[in-house]
């Protein structure tokens, strides 16, 4: 296999945008083939990938990115995966890179939400449930992982305050995320005050509806470029669950994730222990809890007390969303797990705000879910010096 | 073997139909054709029991616009009495704490499954 690597990366704001999905994602794209430091016509293959581009009237969104780009005969692939789009089109076009296919891909991710009103895009999220089962009977995405959420504080005793401190932590970091949906910092008893979305969990448990878009530029050992300043893939790897809730043992957890992330530190001889950060899936606080134990950063049951400890701030001694997650940053679906690739790139060039940047980013990884663990995609990072 | 449609059917005349897998006797709702706990591909249709007891819950404020006049309700996953699990909807409700409280099937049409709290 040939090596893999990011070579540039862009961003849109998240947040609310006046513009298409279509033009946040060429913005986002633009900017990482200026920040590669290579021309649109380098690219061999374009990945994008949309979740709910239906409500724009507008499918198919690949082509419309390389036309716009000058490269229309490139091939593009569009795909969606709920909310670990990109991250599914990451890891497609790693695999191509890896083989020796493809020597430099595009990716890019994006989504445009907020022309719905919050029961609209509630609606249209529980398509990704197992419907006839699941979201049929009015359930919600906030409620599924509420579901979870019941289950992991009966089962370890994860408090309201141990989610609060996540909310807390994770505004904190987005203030100084400039492209960051929220930038407010809250306290304790604003977390605690805020109104119930689905009990238990409540509004600053909860990511937003963003609109904005995220892109990449991913290359192999094989490709002519001139940037020296390149972050090693060291590891790509996508698992699943079984799709419905009810059909799993136990919902404390969410078994791709544990399964991704093993074979994860496998394939790139790493382990949790030699991980410096990471950028996990929070699209809830408790999801965040979640991931942190399936992850191994921490004992099952223990993810909600290291984070009231404060070992997951951007300066202690296990980071975890130093960009403010997706409950800061905000979560424009299909932009997430390319977002969260642009967050260990910039830290490991040491370009984000001081006051989130982490001290040491040598190794980093990225967990981000499809829905309620359908989809899982882990990839593992290394900063070359 | 059944399809959604004779889930669905089999709601409107008060059963809940599901599957049995013939080797482990693993009993389930959703549409999976081999079982999800053995793997084996010999497996039955059958009525599963409509009476359980609650897994986990939430109780939902925010809901999808076709269920706005009904909130705020209670969604459940629930261990029926032949050890299978569901999820279900349960309104009016009351009180927050659900945590193994016993329900039974009220009724199922084009907005679900709906259980009752006995
Ligand atoms: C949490 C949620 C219900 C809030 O929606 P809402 O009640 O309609 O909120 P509104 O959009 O009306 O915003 C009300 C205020 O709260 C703020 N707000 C909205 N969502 C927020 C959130 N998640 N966190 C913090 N503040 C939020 C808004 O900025 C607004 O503030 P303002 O009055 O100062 O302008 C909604 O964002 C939601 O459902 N999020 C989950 C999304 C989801 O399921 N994603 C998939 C994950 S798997
Ligand atoms: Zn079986």
């Amino acid at each position: 296999m040939k090596n893999v690597y990011v070579a540039g990366v862009g961003m849109t704001n998240f947040g609310k945008s006046e513009r298409l999905g279509r033009e946040l994602a060429l913005e986002a794209a633009i900017s990482a083939i200026e920040d590669a430091g290579i021309e649109p016509k380098d690219i061999d293959a374009t990945y994008v990938s949309s979740a709910f581009g239906i409500g724009e009237n507008q499918v198919h969104v690949g082509p419309l990115i390389n036309s716009a780009l000058g490269i229309p005969d490139r091939p593009s692939l569009t795909i969606e995966s709920a909310c670990s789009g990109s991250s599914a089109a990451f890891h497609e076009a790693y695999v191509a890179l890896s083989s020796g296919f493809y020597n430099i891909a595009l990716v890019v991710g994006y989504e445009k939400l907020t022309m719905n009103s919050t029961p609209e895009n509630t609606r249209l999220f529980a398509m990704a449930s197992d419907f006839w089962y699941e979201g049929l009977n009015g359930v919600t995405f906030p409620g599924l992982y509420a579901l979870m959420a019941t289950a992991h504080m009966n089962k370890y005793g994860t408090s309201e305050e141990m989610l609060g401190s996540i909310a807390i932590k994770n505004h904190r970091n987005g203030f100084y995320n400039p492209k960051a949906h929220f930038r407010k910092i809250i306290d304790m008893d604003t977390y605690l005050k805020s109104p119930v979305v689905a009990y238990p969990l409540k509004l600053y448990d909860s990511c937003p509806f963003s609109d904005g878009a995220a892109a990449i530029i991913l290359i192999n050992e094989d490709a002519k470029i001139k940037k020296s300043e390149l972050v090693k893939v060291l590891a790509s790897v996508r698992s699943g669950s079984m799709a419905a809730l009810q059909d799993r043992n136990d919902y404390t957890g969410i078994p791709g994730a544990k399964i991704a992330s093993e074979k994860a530190y496998k394939y790139s001889k790493t382990s949790p222990e030699m991980i410096s950060f990471a950028e996990v899936h929070d699209c809830f606080t408790i999801a965040e809890v979640m991931a942190m134990e399936d992850i191994g950063f921490f004992k099952k049951g223990d993810g909600g007390k290291a984070s009231l400890e404060g070992i997951t701030q951007f300066d202690g001694k296990k980071p975890v969303n130093p960009s403010g997650g997706l409950k800061a940053k905000g979560h424009p679906v299909s932009a997430t797990g390319i977002a969260q690739i642009v967050e260990i790139y910039d830290q490991m060039l040491f370009r984000v705000d001081k006051n989130r940047q982490v001290s040491n980013p040598e190794i980093g990884l990225t967990h981000n879910v499809g829905a309620t663990g359908g989809s899982v995609t882990i990839n593992i990072f290394r900063r070359l010096k | 073997m059944h399809y959604v449609k004779d889930y669905l059917n089999s709601l409107k005349e008060g059963n809940l139909l599901g599957f049995e897998c013939n080797s482990c006797k693993h009993r389930w709702l959703t549409i999976q054709n081999f079982c999800p706990n053995c793997g084996s591909h010999d497996i039955k249709d059958t009525y599963l029991s409509k009476r359980g007891k609650i897994v986990t819950y939430t109780i939902l404020d925010v809901v999808p616009t076709n269920f706005k006049d009904k909130a705020p309700y209670a969604i459940a996953i629930i261990e029926l009495e032949d050890g299978s699990r569901i999820q279900a909807r349960i309104e009016n409700i009351k009180d927050k704490d659900l945590l193994g409280r016993d329900v039974t099937f009220e009724k199922g049409d084009e907005e679900g499954l709906l259980f009752k709290l006995e």
